[in-house]
């Protein structure tokens, strides 16, 4: 048997024990969304956003320790391994926990397995590893960025973990704005557009009490490094527009919200980092829009300031200065 | 003449306002020129050879002009030190050479960055076994 042969064999597999959940759109993707008997009770319908178009893709997720299914993880399963060509792709990983997604490009078919333990984080963003594969072929990609905006004009906001994307998105969406995702969003640069993926946020335990009233159920308590992370489903669905502005977040204390103007390399980088890390072996066809992002609209840095409740009255009027 | 080409295999590159941002595969790096060297690389991608490129710039910015020569001379071969230029045989013609709204011309550097490194040097394909991963225990022949 090949390599592709098995790898075949696994989504085969995958998809002969699992049931429907839903359909989803991913931006302009439409999958068809199975579970095994494992992951079904976990609510990964929450974090979807549902549709009924015709399906072009379908995504399993399955879970457990399925001797036969993992006879085929790597020979060296303590090491991030990658197998990415015009057929397949295919990703483990051992940490922080471990996962393993096949995607049959040729087939638009693809599963992702977890341990009988689900990380929250996974559950708030289903069928994540395979989208990267998925979309590939498209000219969408998946930012790490969150996105905010205003009759159709979106702010994209690019920082690493911390940088207060979250609590940005959820201060704005508080204030009636619209949303297209706090951590990842679908970016298609030649068409300076953003797209929502999931209906999730996440939240760190000091933001979770302030905007509990925003969500209509917070579904799940996640670990990041050791600190609670709440996995929200908010009680309006995202949306997507036009990139007005590309903001690179950074809190250095200031009173207000501050923008000012930034050369490329300084949002570029986390943009980049934090999105391909996310599929290894997607790197090649990642990096280039990834850089169009950056140029799809003016870039600025931002400091959101130190009080929450000034983010979109300070991101507000910056945007009605946008052309 | 030295023409060269600016879209060098195992990169992915990106101007932007005044900057080139290029992210290279094989070293895992990813480094930003600006705004100086944003210009002789414009003008190298142009078709110029490094010669035309110094001598368009020296009309530019006359107070400078007796300076830019070495200094394109430099940058392009710093550039092809880290293979983000590829030497060509003939020139490759390719759109305008851009209006230059540059006031002052400055010494022109890379600056690189090394957080992308361990990502990029991950890809495409690695740890696989000779049978490719994966292969089963089971499989012999």
């Amino acid at each position: 048997m090949t390599r592709h042969n098995h790898l075949r064999d696994f989504i085969d597999k995958a998809f002969a024990r699992s049931t429907p959940l839903c359909r989803a759109r991913f931006g302009e993707l439409v999958a068809d969304v199975l579970v095994d008997e494992g992951a079904a009770p976990q609510g990964f319908e929450r974090a979807l956003l549902k549709t009924d178009a015709s399906p072009e893709a379908s995504f399993a997720i399955i879970t457990g320790e399925d001797p036969e299914l993992l006879r085929i993880v790597p020979d060296h399963p303590e090491r991030i391994q990658v197998v990415s060509d015009f057929e397949l792709y295919a990703y483990w990983r051992p940490t922080p926990s471990r996962l393993f997604a096949v995607y049959d490009r040729v087939r638009m078919r693809g599963a992702v397995w977890f341990p009988h333990q689900i990380p929250a984080g996974a559950i708030g963003q289903p069928c994540e590893p395979l989208l990267h594969a998925a979309i590939e072929p498209t000219g969408w990609v998946v930012a790490h960025a969150a996105a905010v905006g205003r009759e159709g004009r979106f702010l994209l906001l690019v920082g690493s973990g911390r940088s207060g994307k979250s609590t940005a998105t959820l201060a704005c969406v508080r204030a009636g704005w619209s949303y297209a995702g706090d951590d990842l969003v679908l970016l298609n640069p030649s068409r300076s557009l953003v797209a929502p993926l999931f209906s999730s946020v996440r939240l760190r335990h000091s933001g979770a009490a302030a905007f509990q009233s925003l969500a209509d159920a917070a579904f799940m308590v996640s670990d990041d490094d050791g600190a609670p992370r709440y996995e929200l489903r908010l009680d309006r669905l995202p949306s997507g527009g036009t990139v007005a502005a590309v903001l690179g977040v950074r809190r250095r204390g200031a009173s207000e919200v501050s923008v000012v103007p930034a050369r490329a390399a300084d949002y570029l980088g986390p943009l980049l980092r934090d999105s391909t890390s996310r599929a290894p072996g997607c790197t090649p066809s990642m990096t280039p829009k990834l850089l169009a992002a950056g140029r799809m609209a003016p870039g600025f840095i931002v400091d959101t300031g130190i009080d929450p409740a000034g983010i979109p009255g300070g991101l507000g009027t910056f945007l009605e200065t946008l052309p | 003449m030295s023409y060269f080409r600016t879209d060098v295999p195992d990169t992915a590159s990106e101007l932007f306002d005044g900057e080139v941002v290029i992210a290279h595969y094989g070293s895992g790096l990813y480094f930003s020129i600006a705004p100086s060297g944003a210009l002789i690389w414009q003008g190298l991608r142009h078709g110029l050879s490094v010669a035309e490129t110094a001598a368009w710039l020296a009309t530019q910015f006359p107070a400078e002009a007796a300076a830019i020569p070495a200094q394109v001379a430099a940058f392009v071969a710093d550039l092809v030190a880290r293979t983000l230029l590829v030497e060509v045989a003939e020139p490759i013609r390719a759109g305008e050479l851009p209006a230059i709204v540059l006031n002052t011309w400055q010494e022109p550097v890379v600056e690189s960055f090394d957080d992308l490194q361990e990502l990029l040097l991950l890809d495409p394909v690695h740890d696989v076994t000779e049978a490719g991963w994966p292969h089963r225990p089971d499989d012999q022949a």
